[in-house]
């Protein structure tokens, strides 16, 4: 909002040069953004929180810098004697002549509150007087005729949004404020034909809509060269409605701004009042009729306050009088209710804000100065620290975990766009999509950190890295899952550095590893790669992690067509874990195994066996036939070529037989071998070499 | 810094007495104070991720 500093001059004596007064202000709650130079005149720019629609005005300011600064307020005289209605009147509807009879209804009360509307004859129009003229650059908006200008000039100066209409262009002289008709629609003053809708409010006169109610008017009731008789509008419109309204049809204006943000019930008689004597004094129009529709402004509010509150509150030590006086600034009717520290605080009706004791404690704290406020540091008990067993303690670990194996850990965007849902194989209808996104880029709260980690991968491949090794903790959402979840992702790129002179490409079997090493870490639990389909993933290197026999991710390459959307070369390695998961299964104390004192002994067993069996079902029939005397088995081996047919592989295992208690005899370990051999054969149509 | 006391309303949403406990909430971005710390001139690099970024911690 802008203030020029000579208008504001009119309502308040200033005696604080244009940067101290900014200063103050700002330190007051009003905070002044820029202190610029309009034709040499000194012009205030104020972002004024949505609180203050009281300062949305020059009068608003000007009432606030009395109150800080310790002036009196002069407001100006607006209804003088030239404001008699010529002319008998009646108060709702009234007839001057049969050709000029003035019919204002409410339709919908909801919508407004109250409706004055003034007839006035015989304008002339043409230019407003300069000083206008210059004052309504300075506020920003552009001068075009005396009766226009007028309007805006009273907008500005009360915050009172007013409009006029040729009254000779209203059907029947009449106005009724409505909600839109189905489908009707309105030609508005920036010549866009709009249709409306049918929960929006408009004024309307005998046959269609002429205005969209406390937003923009009508091009077909516009004042222009050859009005004469003026209908001036000033009215009271609910907050919401004006927004919703403002909002659905994408206007936004000076009186909509003031209208959502709540304009002074009071200030309507009054602005009217104002406009219909600047009409005729610059204007040369004559009053014929007033209309006032609706209800008169209820009474103030009234908030009880007690001074011991606030001073606890605020940590000061004001006094029930000095609180008085305070609030008397703000134009407060402060009265003692009996007991010492209470009082009824009658709040003026321009400052719509004030419902409460706690906003009254802001006033007093803002009036004494936020600087001049006392330090003390806390003095109650802080809450025990809670060591490393808390959720943010265990996601910590996690993540120093992640790093410690190598992998850098990243953080990318929770809100995605429609396209990278689909790239991962994600409908649109799975995630969850935000009312009024700011973006299409940023549109769905993400499903899964799969699309962030591939976002990560590809940019580093852009910038010609040559491995990557990422994770990412993120909360995730979706509609089958509304509550976010926390989720462990990681993802896989190019070389594994083992060290200087051997670089090998990362595969499956190091993202497996790095999920095993870190459950290790967590908990040493069973985890299980099952084969399960994907849509982000290769066919055949597509699986679920389930750990001690619960499912809490996915692993697996991410598909051709997919690394082809994305520009990356294959292949990508991903896997995503729950991490409630992975933190529920704990470590448990008593997992120690004793190292064996009795050597074991060792056979290997080599096998060949058709490609498409995992090696895990292979481990898990060795485990089951050979018992706990099996007590390991690692493969040491696999080979695909010459000599191999083709579609199968070789796989080499090396089996420790031991038994804790005694010493195994050859042959009883020869028996258990062929046994374990004998059993991949005939699950699996293994050959044995 | 944004900071501020906690509204009553907000107390009541939760289940707390207002008239028992008052609240002051303060807070600032961890990015900002990186970005002192590291000497970090663009808060951006913070999520795009840049390996040659993101190795340096």
């Amino acid at each position: 909002m802008k203030v020029p500093l000579e208008w504001l001059k009119e309502y308040v004596t200033i005696r604080l040069s244009p940067t101290a007064l900014a200063e103050r202000l700002t330190m007051t709650g009003l905070e002044v953004v820029g202190l610029h130079q309009v034709e040499k005149e000194a012009v205030l720019d104020l972002e004024i929180t949505p609180n203050r629609a009281d300062c949305l005005s020059i009068i608003g300011v000007a009432r606030e810098v009395a109150a800080i600064t310790g002036q009196r307020l002069k407001v100006p005289l607006a209804q003088g004697s030239r404001l008699k209605v010529q002319g008998k009147s009646r108060p709702s509807a009234l007839s001057l002549e049969p050709s000029a009879s003035v019919n204002v209804r409410i339709e919908d009360r909801a919508g407004c509150q109250r409706y004055i509307g003034r007839l006035i004859e015989g304008v002339r129009i043409g230019p407003s007087p300069d000083w206008m003229q210059r004052r309504l650059l300075a506020c920003g908006a552009r001068p075009i005729n005396n009766v226009v200008d007028i309007t805006n000039y009273v907008l500005f100066e009360y915050g009172q949004p007013l409009h006029a209409f040729d009254f000779d262009r209203l059907a029947q002289g009449t106005i009724l404020i409505r909600r839109a008709r189905p489908q009707e629609s309105i030609t508005m003053l920036d010549g866009v034909a709009r249709t409306l809708s049918g929960d929006m409010l408009v004024i309307a006169d005998a046959v269609r809509a002429v205005a969209v109610a406390g937003v923009m008017g009508g091009m077909g009731s516009e004042v222009a060269q050859g009005t004469t008789r003026v209908l001036l509008e000033s009215a009271l419109f609910d907050p919401i409605s004006v927004r919703r309204t403002a909002r659905a049809l994408g206007v936004t204006s000076e009186s909509s701004y003031r209208f959502e943000r709540g304009v002074d019930p009071a200030g309507v008689e009054a602005a009217s009042g104002r406009a219909a004597a600047l009409l005729c004094e610059l204007a040369g129009g004559t009053l014929r009729a007033s209309v006032d529709a609706g209800t008169k402004p209820s009474k103030r509010t009234v908030i009880a306050l007690d001074s011991t509150r606030v001073n606890r509150w605020l940590g000061t030590h004001l006094s029930p009088a000095a609180m008085r006086t305070s609030l008397a600034t703000l134009s407060c009717r402060v009265a003692a209710s009996g007991h010492g520290t209470l009082m009824r605080v009658g709040v003026p009706s321009f400052r719509q804000d004030l419902r409460g004791d706690v906003d009254l404690a802001e006033e007093l704290a803002r009036l004494q100065g936020y600087d001049r406020l006392p330090n003390h540091v806390p003095t109650s008990a802080l809450p025990q620290d809670q060591g490393d067993s808390t959720p943010f303690w265990r996601l910590q670990s996690l993540r120093c975990l992640c790093a410690s194996l190598g992998l850098a850990e990243t953080i990318s965007w929770s809100l995605i766009s429609e396209t990278e849902l689909a790239r991962c194989g994600f409908s649109p209808a799975q995630a969850i999509r935000l009312v009024n996104p700011l973006s299409q880029d940023h549109a769905y709260l993400r499903p899964s950190l799969l699309m962030g980690l591939l976002q990560t991968v590809r940019r580093n491949v852009t910038q010609g890295t040559a491995a990557i090794h990422v994770f990412e903790v993120g909360a995730v959402a979706s509609r089958q899952e509304p509550v976010e979840s926390v989720r462990l992702g990681l993802a896989l790129w190019g070389t594994w550095v083992r060290d200087w002179h051997a670089h090998e490409p990362c595969d499956f079997f190091r993202l497996k590893g790095l999920i095993e090493m870190l459950i290790g870490r967590l908990c040493q639990g069973e985890v299980r790669f099952v084969p399960t389909p994907h849509r982000w993933a290769e066919p055949t290197v597509s699986t679920a992690v389930a750990l001690n026999g619960e499912a809490i991710g996915v692993a697996g390459q991410v598909s051709r067509v997919v690394a082809e959307a994305l520009d990356v070369e294959q292949p990508v390695w991903v896997a995503e874990l729950s991490v409630s998961g992975l933190l529920k299964a704990k470590r448990s104390p008593t997992a120690i195994r004793i190292p064996a004192t009795l050597p074991p002994v060792k056979r290997d067993l080599s096998i060949l066996v058709d490609e498409h069996t995992h090696f895990e079902e292979f481990y898990r029939a060795i485990g089951e036939v050979g018992g706990t005397l099996a007590s390991h088995v690692e493969l040491i081996d696999r080979y695909t070529g010459k000599s191999i047919p083709q579609g199968k592989y070789s796989l080499t295992f090396s089996i420790e037989y031991r038994d804790p208690s005694r010493t195994l005899t050859a042959a009883e370990v020869d028996v258990l071998h062929q046994r374990i051999g004998q059993a991949l054969a005939s699950r699996f149509g293994a050959t044995l070499r | 810094m944004g900071c501020g006391m906690v509204h009553p309303n907000v107390f009541k949403a939760v289940g707390y007495d207002s008239n028992k406990v008052q609240g002051f909430a303060f807070g600032m971005g961890v990015e900002r104070i990186a970005m002192l710390k590291h000497g970090i001139t663009d808060i951006r690099l913070f999520f795009e991720n840049d390996l040659r970024f993101l190795e340096q911690f």
